[in-house]
């Protein structure tokens, strides 16, 4: 399907082992919580059809593939082997990421939805992202700061009176 | 044959008026566009289209949808042809030629015969789609609730298995889509599972947020985090393609059609798979396999008419089975069914018509790509200078408000950023996001299926088993797993010399 797997990146054994004792975890929760749900016996309804039934199924599955991945990753070496991400993450790749996720996050739940109208909230939250974001290839291109911005705040504004103004008369869809 | 014919004709004279062209051509633009930019994808671009034609009448909005589909598809070539990085996942195939042919100073004559590739393609999907989903439907007309719940699991675990990567952390995915599924009132007795009091969950989580996050904001975080820098793009020769090429390679094109299309109705394998299925396909029967690789217009002409064969062979099991055969046509199954269109094995019955209303809206969405693959080649060379970090934000900002536009609920956007977040993890630790979605799709289907069939055979499993339909499917989900497993893989390596 749509989504393409990096090849570039390796992930190693251990972080497969920590990923399946998680996997087995949550199938085990999912297993338990299904047990543990009401059969609505009082209902007196096929006990083929007792909520629980599948998810149950789901969570052993779960955690039988998660054990199963969990031996998998062991016999690979995966008790010794180093976690990947403590080999090969650059600082600055981390800082750019954390930024991109806190900004965006920040957005859509705090800017959206709060009281802030939504161009507003919009406009500041490209504004912001192209001008923290964009800043290295503006710098290489010569641009001083205050054109920078002023050039993000132009984009800034035009794609939220856009989006605006599009979802509230084309799309009439009553903005947050 | 007459009947179809003329259903097609009524369909298609339905849609000839200036709003559907222009909103056909439209939407194939902006798939194009989608198509083109590496890092979004054609899931993304129907998921985002999906939220944004949400209050448009069905036909409309399924056109529009479909458009984008096959235009993201198609426009995956020019990165791959221009910058030797497929824009989507299924022109990865086309990397291989049409970049070299691009470097050998042949980039309009690639892009011309990606054009042509893409648009035979199509075509002969289109064929496929409309004489096989009336059989098809009276196939599916045999199916009972044993046969959907092993359908279902035979999606989500052949989409494991053959997306490319670890089959078993696919595995692991799907079995967490379909639980996913089960969040919210059961659809038997309505009964409250996994919600913990929260009124919203309590109503499951909507299939198309989870769909945005997983393939949109996910993926945009990729985009950022593989910081591309804006390519360069050289000058290139015409773009018009070569009657030559198509009368030289047409066993090939037609190979590829129908590889495209049958691997598009496998459930949940998807255009990049079709693509390199033709591909390989093309280079073991080709006279010239040396030049694979090289510059070779076979080939690209292969991967270009497998992907886009795929995208009506994909939407032929939404339409009998409601088993979606891609990603993509996932999520235009989730439209279909928000916009009140029922597929399933019902629909010819129902509405024959819409089968052909597909086949039509396929059919100017081609007309849309060749339009644009023939005069449009110098404005998309521009979009692809335009820097991840301009288009990042503009595309977040509609995964946000495009998913509250779906049901004016801030519910929905969290869920959005609940999923591209998890998509966004699971990726860094290669588990493929695809099985997880197709589970979240097909969970209802299969819990249904599993519960009234005990119900029906009161606990007893052997119906499962036993009926011809449902044990040729478990047979092959059997077969599939036992391929997987390492003492069979084992056994395979010591008879190989």
């Amino acid at each position: 399907m749509s989504i393409e797997l990096e090849d570039d990146e390796v992930v190693s054994p251990r972080e497969d082992l920590i990923a399946a004792v998680l996997w087995v975890a949550f199938g085990l929760a999912v297993t338990i919580g299904s047990w543990r749900m009401d059969r609505l016996e009082k209902l007196n309804i096929n006990p083929y059809e007792i909520p629980g039934l599948v998810p149950f199924l789901l969570g052993c599955a779960m955690s039988v593939l998660g054990v199963v991945l969990f031996i998998r990753a062991w016999a690979q070496g995966g008790w010794q082997a180093p976690m990947a991400s403590a080999t090969g993450h650059d600082p600055s790749l981390l800082r750019h990421m954390a930024l991109v996720f806190g900004w965006s996050l920040f957005y859509a739940l705090v800017l959206v939805g709060t009281g802030l109208p939504f161009m507003m909230g919009t406009f500041l939250f490209i504004t912001v992202f192209i001008g923290m974001l964009d800043r290295q290839r503006q710098d290489e291109m010569g641009r001083s700061a205050a054109a920078q911005w002023v050039r993000a705040a132009i984009y800034g504004s035009c794609w939220s009176v856009l989006v605006a103004l599009s979802f509230e008369y084309i799309f009439l869809v009553r903005l947050p | 044959m007459f009947d179809g014919l003329f259903a097609f004709g009524h369909s298609l004279a339905s849609f000839m008026t200036l709003e559907s062209v222009f909103m056909a051509l439209a939407s194939s633009l902006v798939g194009v566009i989608i198509g083109a930019l590496p890092g979004l994808t054609a899931t993304m671009g129907v998921a985002l289209m999906t939220t944004l034609t949400i209050k448009l009448p069905s036909n409309q909005a399924l056109l529009i949808l479909i458009c984008t589909y096959v235009g993201a598809i198609y426009g995956g070539s020019r990165s791959a042809i221009l910058l030797n990085i497929p824009g989507t996942p299924a022109s990865a195939a086309s990397c291989l030629d049409g970049y070299a042919l691009a470097r050998q100073g042949h980039a309009g004559r690639a892009m011309g015969i990606a054009t042509t590739g893409s648009v035979l393609g199509t075509l002969i999907g289109m064929f496929f789609l409309a004489l096989f989903t009336p059989l098809l439907g009276d196939v599916a007309l045999k199916f009972g609730a044993y046969e959907f719940f092993w359908l279902a699991v035979f999606g989500v675990i052949i989409s494991a298995t053959l997306t490319g990567g670890d089959a078993l952390k696919g595995w692991i995915c799907g079995f967490a889509g379909l639980f996913v599924a089960t969040i919210g009132q059961d659809g038997i007795h309505a009964f409250e599972r996994f919600s913990f009091d929260n009124r919203d969950l309590a109503g499951g989580l909507s299939l198309v947020p989870a769909l945005v996050g997983a393939f949109g904001f996910a993926e945009i975080l990729v985009a950022m985090k593989e910081r591309r820098p804006v390519p360069e793009i050289n000058p290139f020769d015409t773009v018009i393609p070569k009657l030559k090429d198509v009368f030289q390679y047409w066993r090939t094109i037609l190979r590829s059609g129908i590889i495209g299309t049958f691997i598009g109705i496998v459930p949940g394998v998807g255009e990049d798979v079709a693509a390199w299925s033709s591909y390989a396909a093309a280079k073991r029967a080709s006279k010239e396999k040396e030049k694979f690789g090289k510059g070779s217009i076979e080939g690209l002409m292969a991967a270009e008419t497998g992907d886009n064969a795929c995208v009506p062979g994909a939407i032929i099991p939404v339409l009998t089975l409601q088993i979606p055969g891609s990603a993509p046509a996932a999520v235009l199954m989730a439209a279909m069914l928000i916009h009140g269109v029922k597929p399933g094995p019902m629909i010819m019955l129902e509405s024959p018509q819409f089968v052909y209303d597909v086949v039509a809206m396929m059919l100017l969405a081609t007309i849309g790509i060749l339009i644009y693959g023939l005069v449009l080649t110098k404005l998309l060379v521009k979009v692809l200078r335009v820097p991840t970090t301009i288009i990042v934000p503009m595309i977040f900002v509609l995964c946000v408000v495009g998913t509250y536009a779906l049901s004016s609920r801030l519910f929905d956007v969290w869920t959005m950023l609940f999923f591209g977040v998890l998509g966004y993890v699971l990726r860094q630790y290669k588990f493929p996001v695809a099985p997880l979605v197709l589970g979240i799709v097909l969970g209802d289907l299969m819990e249904k299926s599993l519960r009234r069939g005990l119900v029906l055979s009161d606990g007893d499993l052997t119906p499962f088993f036993t009926r011809p339909i449902a044990g040729s499917i478990f047979a092959i989900i059997a077969i599939v797993l036992l391929m997987r497993a390492p003492f069979m893989q084992n056994l395979f390596k010591r008879k190989t010399p």
